[in-house]
């Protein structure tokens, strides 16, 4: 599975390309600025387009984690750095775009509300994932104990994901897209740009997968040739 | 409107750079193990 996932690079590199030119050339020629924002509206296209990667690469985190401990393979704690290490790129973006969203439409750039607090609380779990990651290497308990961390760790998503619903009409975050009902060229042009942004992160997946493959088969000759 | 630069901007610019050094440290790893593959001394160096 490992191979086929770093074969697929050399496929989702040129998709990736296309796709997020056709999610840009929709984002500026066919999404019409919205009613009460105008163009700032459009940051959401980018700026939503971000959450299911994260989520996907916290998922993949979870995933990996649990078939290291069910199988012992090393290829499934590589899966589950790889996920979590792209995850946080994704998470970061949020967390970026969403206050350049803010700013000229709540007149804050950030509200300690529960949607946003829990993204940064969450955001921080997976970089402390990947400092455990990188201060213990390639020791079993280390990766016995990232893994329980990963799976534990994704229990946080449905709560993010829900804490609009949770804050009860105290927050100051739309509520979730999907439930909404974006009209028709709004809701193609926030649909390519999480096809877009997939293909994006699917590619970075296999390449960081690919590394750390490489990162372990270069320990591997370190140990065999202990001089080098 | 600058927002909406500033937003795109900053996202396709962290993708990019993220895969570019992603890129950079396979080529490194893969040379790296390719001399290694041709004995220690390739690998040292």
């Amino acid at each position: 599975m490992e191979e086929r996932i770093i074969r697929s690079a050399r496929v989702l590199a040129p998709l990736s390309v296309v796709a997020v030119l056709v999610w840009l050339g929709m984002v500026v020629f066919v999404a019409p600025p919205e009613r009460v924002q105008g163009v700032v509206q459009k940051i959401l296209y980018v700026h939503v387009p971000c959450v299911l990667p994260a989520y996907l690469g916290f998922i993949l985190t979870a995933l990996g984690g649990l078939g290291f401990l069910l199988t012992r393979r090393e290829q499934w704690d590589r899966l589950a750095h790889s996920g979590a290490e792209v995850g946080v790129v994704f998470c970061s973006l949020i967390l970026l775009t969403g206050p350049i969203w803010a700013k000229p439409v709540w007149g804050h750039w950030w509200v300690w509300d529960l949607r946003l607090t829990s993204t940064l609380v969450l955001w921080f779990m997976y970089v402390a994932y990947l400092f455990l990651r990188a201060f213990v290497i390639g020791s079993d308990p280390a990766r016995t104990l990232a893994s329980v961390y990963g799976i534990v760790g994704t229990a946080a998503i449905p709560f993010v994901y829900y804490a609009v619903d949770l804050a009860r009409g105290s927050t100051l975050h739309p509520s979730n897209p999907a439930r909404e009902g974006l009209p028709g060229s709004m809701a193609a042009t926030w649909i390519a740009g999480t096809l877009a942004l997939l293909l994006v992160f699917a590619y970075l997946v296999a390449r960081r997968l690919e590394i750390a493959r490489l990162e372990a088969e270069a320990l591997e000759h370190a140990v065999r040739e202990p001089g080098i | 409107m600058s927002y909406v630069l500033a937003a795109y901007t900053l996202v396709l610019v962290t993708l990019a750079l993220y895969a570019l050094s992603l890129e950079q440290r396979r080529r490194q790893l893969r040379e790296r193990l390719g001399g290694a593959r041709h004995g220690p001394r390739e690998f040292r160096g």
